[in-house]
């Protein structure tokens, strides 16, 4: 019994995609230093999920009171959603009838949060190295979230949402520096539903 | 005092002027504006013009300015191309609509689609006048020395989902489409002006097909 149970706890620790990183002390605060500043970012936007496909333009907008709104509209101006991040807090300001619904409203608040890296606390992280990056996890519930840097952590380089047993969203930025990324691609694991931005000079 | 009061006004003067040339009364005559519109519509088979489009998000206090190149045929046949900052295509032929972005090009039906079929029909009424005679809109013209207004307000709900109200502004000299404000329920709206205008140029039927 004793030895069908280490088995299993053998078996489920190697189920995690992470059980190859190493569990380290690292300083958090250069981590604060890779959260995004902008005042107001336009993207491109291309969104894909199962099969279907639509493009629009994405504005990441810094408000005056330190929230941050999010509004997707078509490239003919019209809005589909205007959304307000405000630390843990999330408030959907617009949304069209046809993406108002609590599944898509959710992936969206997930996906974009971590884009902007909205209501993490920096304090609670458990810090972590493979060979090539350092992984800072921010657990939320049964769900983690992890801001994977350089092993300076110079720049911020992935993001990746996961449970326990499985990798549920891989984000990938380009160009990351002290603004918001060039480039983003959130992809979803599992399931077709991939967003890509790209920055929109103006 | 008096003499920077006077100043203040002769350096208002103009402003006043201009907004009272733009100031938009009740059409003197509407049975005679809707019979001149719709002579002027009819023969119209060809649009080309620049485009300028200003997506105006109220509250965020920010606008996204785009541009491109525009045509229309009648019947039913538009070719919309942003060029700057971004390029997008955008194709409507009859009931169908074709979009190109920097990864796909997708067509739809707006049989399947209800969104594409008022987007799609909204522009066809607007650019070929046949908005003043939709009964998806309760219309007020109104008229200003240079121009006329058309305030459309949407009469079904699925449509006051998406604008509370469209607005078109009419170049009194040719009776063509100066200017298109979509104003959504948030507050925002997107206004389209439309330059260089060029009526009843031939353009290939196959030139309002993506390939």
């Amino acid at each position: 019994m004793l030895f069908a149970s280490l088995l299993l706890f053998g078996a489920s620790c190697s189920n995690s995609p992470y059980a190859f990183l190493q569990k380290t002390e690292m300083n958090k605060e250069c981590l604060r230093s890779l959260k995004p500043v902008y005042t107001s970012v336009l993207y491109k936007t291309s969104v894909d999920v199962v099969g279907k496909h639509l493009s629009g333009l994405l504005i990441v907008k810094k408000m005056e009171d330190g929230s941050s709104r999010i509004v997707f509209s078509n490239e003919m101006g019209l809005t589909f959603f205007d959304f307000e991040f405000f630390e843990n807090e999330f408030r959907v300001l617009y949304c069209i009838k046809k993406l108002n619904r609590t599944v898509v409203l959710r992936a969206l608040q997930k996906d974009l949060s971590m884009l902007i890296q909205s209501g993490y606390n920096y304090r609670d992280l458990q810090t972590y190295r493979s060979d090539s990056f350092l992984y800072y996890a921010y657990l939320d519930g049964n769900e983690t979230t992890y801001l994977i840097t350089d092993t300076n952590c110079t720049e911020l380089q992935r993001i990746e949402h996961a449970t326990k047993r499985k990798r549920k969203v891989i984000v990938n930025l380009t160009d990351a520096g002290r603004g918001l990324p060039d480039s983003v691609y959130i992809a979803h694991q599992g399931f077709e539903f991939n967003i890509a931005l790209k920055k929109i000079e103006r | 005092m008096l003499r920077t009061n006077l100043f203040v006004a002769l350096l208002l003067l103009p402003l006043v002027t201009f907004s009272q040339k733009n100031t938009f009364q009740p059409v003197k005559d509407e049975a005679s504006f809707r019979m001149k519109f719709s002579e002027a519509a009819a023969k119209i088979n060809t649009i080309q013009a620049d485009f300028l489009q200003e997506k105006n998000l109220t509250v965020l206090d920010e606008k996204i300015v785009s541009k491109g190149k525009f045509w229309f045929k009648k019947l039913n046949m538009v070719r919309m191309e942003y060029t700057n900052p971004y390029k997008y295509l955008m194709v409507i032929n009859q009931d169908k609509m074709t979009i190109k972005d920097d990864a796909k090009t997708t067509t739809m039906s707006s049989r399947s689609n209800k969104l594409l079929e008022y987007v799609n029909k909204i522009i066809i009424d607007c650019v070929q006048g046949t908005a003043i005679d939709s009964k998806d809109f309760a219309v007020k013209v109104l008229e200003s020395e240079k121009q006329y207004l058309l305030e459309l307000a949407p009469v079904k709900k699925e449509l006051r989902e998406f604008f509370s109200a469209i607005n078109l502004f009419i170049d009194k000299s040719d009776n063509s489409v100066q200017r298109m404000e979509m104003k959504e329920p948030n507050g925002d709206s997107t206004l389209f002006t439309f330059m260089n205008k060029i009526f009843n140029e031939s353009i290939p039927d196959p030139f309002f097909v993506v390939r």
